[in-house]
């Protein structure tokens, strides 16, 4: 079956009151593309940085190809990729020269034109690499991840405030990259992005894991429910009176209702009947599917943009 | 060793306008400027001293030339002359005055003067030139500047006793040889010589101050740093890059600032004695200290700079890198003799044979390594600390 290439246990790293990572546990498989999804400051860089061998755990044990080990080692690092957050590059350094750089760095690299190509930068290969638009950058970032080959890549936020024909390229990247057997670890702040590429999505929180399990997999705990979702403005009576028609109650966002139903079609025609009786117009009347964004919202209470 | 780390913290080191500005451009700027200044100073009031030692008799030469320098020397309608004359008893006395610099010349008339001089007043007379011709002898440092200028003029105007002389007498001319002797192992002032030591000094220390500390807080605060070491990439292979790096900007520097200072101000190669180069070579060193230190203190390059500008400037200045500093109120003395740009400038100008340094000659070192050491020692306890918060 599959088999667990990262296996992180009781994970902890508090910064004096704040708890970045609080006591947290998961395993990564071999040739998965798995996702830590959070809000801002859940603890994703954090939890990264530690398996990176950037910084220090205060506690908790990571095994890595098989091995425990305290720190990441040199020879782990041979095998990994790594590109951070912030793409910061030696400056006035040419795309190329960059990624060149990057290869000094291993023993065994793949041709610096190779990955060029991968990541479809050969027209800015003679560029500098600050003057490259943020997907641009973005790409070369990944770049200097894959110049070793490695068979783990960890991507933290790589299309955070990109435009979406830019995140676009990205996800097409990370797609091929699991087509060649990478193992890839993901943190994002975008659900769709957790859903669309994700074998496994885990779900952050406050340093806290709050849910592990495939994209369907935690919509299916949600139970078999949609989304009735509208605008108008509410009494508290109002609201009374809807959270009791399901036994859960709807969830508000400003002037925005959100009614979890199982069923939709009585629900429906309950809620016209009722609009109608209290001789109130419901704006911007949606059904969807639930996403990971209702699971979150389940498990804390909270949206993952804020 | 990583060549390829080498060359790219080279590439954007050369790459940068500042530096290419800051590094190369700038002290050739401020060597233009303060030669200059200080040329012009020299030459705005003139003013030579010669010391004489007179040993000539009553004859008619010796009297031509007395009277010659009467006129040289005498105040005319508030002028100042443009030589003075200190007379003196002895040879001895009169090289003394020279090698303590309290005169830029020192001439001699010899006891033959008047007899020769005669001499050959009566066989260009009667026999044509054939008699050996009088000599004054004119006593100068080693070749340079001020020194050099004096005898040259000296030159000039003694050549003008022929002139005299042929007034005074009707004759065809005697010709008075004038013979310039250098007094050796005396040390000498080259303005320019003094300033581009100085300068030097200002780019190495530059190199280290924003260079270096600049790469360091941009590598750390920019992240760079971290994702280069989420490789196998090692330390040792980064500062040995940064290291030659600065050493190879400070030799083009340097390179730079000798060629030009050589061509438009004719400075020595006294730069380029073995004593000299070792002080040049420790003040890359000390430079590269105070780089680390403030790379390693600082967290962004914003703070480098204004920490750097903070010790750079009154380390420059109260370095004697551009005027001597010895013997200033008590108020400064005290950052004069800690700072180790003082012992620097010192060490190489008195090794070029440029100005003799009032310091113990141990400490001309002494002063550089032990800040060296403390400074590198407390890069590394920064380093250390940073590393465990990260
Ligand atoms: N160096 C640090 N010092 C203090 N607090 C930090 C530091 N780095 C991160 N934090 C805090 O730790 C929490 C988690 O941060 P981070 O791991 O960056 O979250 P994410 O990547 O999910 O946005 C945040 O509250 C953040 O403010
Ligand atoms: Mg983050």
């Amino acid at each position: 079956m599959s088999e667990a290439i990262l296996e992180v246990k009781n994970l902890k790293k508090y910064f004096q009151t704040v708890k970045a990572v609080d006591d947290i546990s998961f395993n990564v498989n071999r040739g998965e593309v798995y996702t830590m999804l959070g809000p801002n400051g859940a603890g994703k860089t954090t939890t990264l940085e530690i398996i990176e061998g950037i910084r220090k755990a205060d506690e908790g044990e990571i095994s890595f190809f098989g091995k425990r080990m305290k720190y990441v080692d040199r020879k782990t690092k041979e095998k990994i990729g790594v590109s951070l957050q912030t793409t910061a590059f030696i400056p006035h350094l040419k795309v190329k020269e960059t990624i060149a750089l990057f290869a000094s760095f291993f023993q065994k690299s793949l041709p610096v034109d190779e990955v060029i190509g991968f990541v479809s930068l050969e027209e800015k290969k003679n560029a500098y690499a600050e003057k490259l638009s943020g997907g641009q950058r973005q790409r070369l970032a990944i770049a200097c991840a894959l110049i070793n080959d490695p068979e783990f890549v960890f991507l933290d936020e790589p299309t955070t405030g990109l435009d979406p024909q830019a995140r676009r390229n990205i996800w097409d990247i990370i797609e091929s990259l699991k087509l060649r057997g990478k193992t890839v670890f993901l943190t994002t702040h975008y659900m769709e992005e957790a859903q669309k590429l994700s074998d496994r999505v885990c779900i952050l929180d406050h340093g806290k894991i709050v849910a592990i399990d495939t994209p369907e997999g935690h919509i299916m705990k949600l139970g078999e429910r949609n989304f009735i979702e509208f605008s108008c403005p509410m009494s508290p009576e109002d609201i009374a009176e809807l959270n009791s028609w399901n036994g859960e109650p709807i969830k508000m966002e400003e002037e925005k209702v959100i009614l979890p139903t199982k069923d939709l079609y009585g629900n429906l025609d309950r809620l016209m009947k009722w609009a109608n009786q209290k001789s109130i117009i419901l704006n911007d009347i949606n059904i969807r599917r639930p996403n990971l964004e209702d699971v979150f919202l389940d498990k804390t209470g909270r949206r993952l943009r804020d | 060793m990583n060549l390829v780390f080498l060359k790219s913290i080279f590439l954007s080191s050369i790459r940068e306008s500042e530096v290419m500005f800051w590094f190369f451009l700038f002290p050739v700027l401020l060597l233009t400027i303060l030669c200059v200044i200080f040329t012009n100073m020299g030459t705005e009031g003139i003013h030579f001293t010669a010391a004489v030692l007179d040993q000539g008799g009553n004859g008619v030469g010796s009297t031509i030339v007395r009277q010659i320098f009467d006129e040289i020397s005498a105040e005319k309608e508030g002028h100042t002359s443009l030589f003075s004359i200190l007379p003196v008893k002895t040879r001895e006395e009169g090289e003394r005055f020279l090698k303590e610099q309290r005169v830029h010349i020192f001439i001699e008339i010899p006891e033959d003067f008047d007899p020769k001089f005669s001499q050959i007043l009566f066989f260009s007379r009667f026999v044509g030139t054939k008699a050996q011709a009088p000599s004054i002898f004119i006593h100068q440092v080693k070749v340079r500047d001020a020194s050099s200028l004096a005898t040259e003029i000296m030159k000039q105007i003694l050549t003008m006793i022929n002139g005299e002389a042929a007034k005074r007498m009707g004759v065809t001319l005697p010709s008075v040889t004038v013979e310039a002797k250098t007094v050796g192992a005396v040390q000498t002032f080259s303005m320019a010589d003094f300033m581009f030591v100085g300068v030097v000094l200002m780019s190495f220390l530059s190199a280290g101050f924003f260079g270096l500390a600049s790469d360091i807080t941009t590598y750390k605060s920019e992240h760079i740093y971290k994702r280069i070491f989420a490789t196998p990439a090692r330390t040792r292979d980064f500062f040995f890059g940064e290291l030659i790096t600065i050493l190879c900007m400070c030799a083009i520097s340097f390179t730079l600032l000798y060629l030009y200072a050589s061509v438009v101000f004719h400075i020595s190669l006294d730069i380029f004695k073995p004593g000299a180069l070792i002080y040049v070579l420790l003040a890359c060193v000390t430079s590269i200290a105070f780089g680390l230190f403030l790379g390693s203190v600082c967290k962004t390059p914003n703070r480098a700079a204004a920490f750097g500008n903070f010790l750079f400037f009154p380390m420059q200045f109260l370095g004697g890198l551009y005027f001597p500093v010895f013997n200033l109120s008590p108020w400064v003395d005290w950052f004069i003799k800690i700072n180790p740009v003082t012992y620097l400038a010192a060490g190489i100008r008195q090794e070029m044979g440029l100005l003799s340094s009032p310091f113990k000659p141990y400490l001309h070192y002494t002063v550089p390594l032990v800040w060296v050491s403390v400074l590198i020692g407390l890069a590394f306890l920064f380093f250390r600390r940073r590393g465990e918060e990260a």
